[in-house]
């Protein structure tokens, strides 16, 4: 706006802004305003003072505004780094293993689930089946038409808890020997003399179901003719619950 | 206070700050400017209570700013575009600003049912009394604009220099407060 145009309409609001100039006449500064104002900022100086002291005494411990930048910035990196951790814990707490074991067991329920069908058809009789007896284990081996193998493992003198457990085809032996010491042992006995080959405990499976929450259920029949019930969690591979079972194939 | 004695005070208060007497620099600065603050913040929130405490509040801030003073404008200017923010942020305040709302309301109610004269031109009075009830009720930014030049009395271009803008400018914006101001006064006349 020109400078001319403006004191035209200061001109015509001459009794307003006439107004406005006496709008602090009435104004009376209180008493001791100034007084007030002084003692205040006096007092905001000590304040001041005693902070600056305090400061200074802490200032040899306390890093400089960039190096705490960098802390900051580093811990806001770590946190976010850690998500996949968490998200890690979480699901390890969910499936009831692990974090460490997590992968191992979410692979294993993986493989049963895709092996669900061959894994109910183990038999004695098929070329699919092999049977290794060691010292202190009995091993079952069932190969399903995906390369996958079912290991099997029993220890007779019950060191150790029965498991079965997947050895998917892409793993190699030394791959497999994570899954467990009783499978590394499994491996290391496979590889004996054939002398060792003897009858193993399961003949066959009867049935098979799944339960609940990452379980199946299988019922077997062994060497001696009788039948039991396995439960099976099939991320670790351990079974969880054995019990005799009547020979019906009808889980 | 006259411009004269300004320029007096501006004076005093710049030697106290080149010998770093920071407290005579304080106190210089509040006898010369606590009634044209303390009215200027009265008149920005419409109470008398809260502007006198948001005027101690000015100084005080004076106080902290003061070592920090450079000189790239007067002190006059320096200390209205403090006490302008004081009151701009104490009207942010939520709470306050609706406390403060409330009382204006109840004020604006209570003074509703005086003898009001009819022709309010012909009464200086009364026009001042419109001219507060419309400022009270006006955006605080123009309001703002409007009590720095025509009741403080800053220049132009002491405005462009705390709004950070051109004189043009501000002779738009205050030509529009005084438009607003004198529309909010005919509805309430």
């Amino acid at each position: 706006m020109r400078r001319d145009e403006f004191e035209k309409h200061e001109q015509s609001a001459q009794e307003i802004i006439q107004a406005i100039g006496r709008a602090s006449d009435e104004v009376r500064v209180p008493p001791h305003f100034a007084a007030r104002v002084m003692a205040r900022a006096e007092s905001s100086t000590k304040h001041r003072r005693f902070r600056s002291h305090l400061a200074n005494l802490l200032s040899p411990w306390m890093p400089s505004g960039r190096l705490r930048a960098a802390i900051a910035l580093a811990f806001v990196v770590a946190v976010i780094g850690a998500i996949p951790q968490y998200a890690t814990w979480y699901k390890a707490f969910t499936a009831g293993v692990p974090s460490t074991a997590l992968h191992t067991a979410l692979e294993q329920e993986r493989l049963w689930e895709k092996n669900f069908s061959c894994a109910t058809r183990l038999d004695q009789n098929s070329e699919d089946y092999a049977a290794v007896t060691g010292d202190k284990v009995h091993v079952v081996v069932w190969a399903c038409p995906s390369g996958d193998v079912l290991v099997t493992t029993e220890s007779p003198q019950e060191t150790a808890s029965p498991r079965s457990v997947w050895v998917p085809l892409a793993a190699s032996p030394s791959e497999a020997s994570h899954w467990t010491p009783l499978i590394r042992q499994a491996f290391a006995t496979g590889q004996r003399q054939t002398d060792d080959l003897r009858l193993a405990r399961i003949i066959n499976v009867l049935c098979q179901k799944w339960l609940r929450d990452g379980h199946i259920m299988r019922r077997v029949r062994l060497d001696n003719g009788s039948c039991r019930d396995e439960v099976i969690n099939t991320r670790t591979g351990e079974v969880v619950q054995s019990r005799p079972a009547p020979c019906n194939p009808r889980c | 206070m006259d411009w004269n004695a300004q320029q007096a005070c501006d004076e005093d208060v710049q030697r106290a700050l080149a010998c770093g007497a920071f407290p005579r620099a304080l106190e210089t600065l509040v006898q010369g400017y606590q009634r044209a603050v303390v009215g200027f913040c009265i008149n920005m929130v419409g109470d008398v209570h809260q502007g006198e405490d948001l005027a101690q509040d000015v100084f005080l801030a004076a106080h902290r700013a003061l070592p920090r003073f450079r000189r790239q404008a007067s002190i006059r200017t320096w200390l209205f575009a403090i006490a302008r923010r004081q009151c701009l942020k104490a009207l942010r305040d939520s709470r306050r600003r609706r406390r403060l709302e409330q009382e204006r309301q109840a004020a604006i109610a209570a003074a509703a049912h005086r003898n009001v004269p009819v022709t309010p031109q012909e009464d200086p009075e009364q026009q001042l009394w419109l001219v507060r009830q419309a400022l009270a009720r006006l955006d605080k930014h123009e309001r703002a604009l409007l009590l720095m030049r025509y009741d403080t009395g800053l220049l132009l271009t002491d405005m462009a220099h705390i709004l950070g803008i051109s004189e043009a400018s501000v002779r738009r914006r205050l030509a529009g407060a005084l438009g607003h101001l004198r529309e909010v006064m005919s509805d309430a006349a």
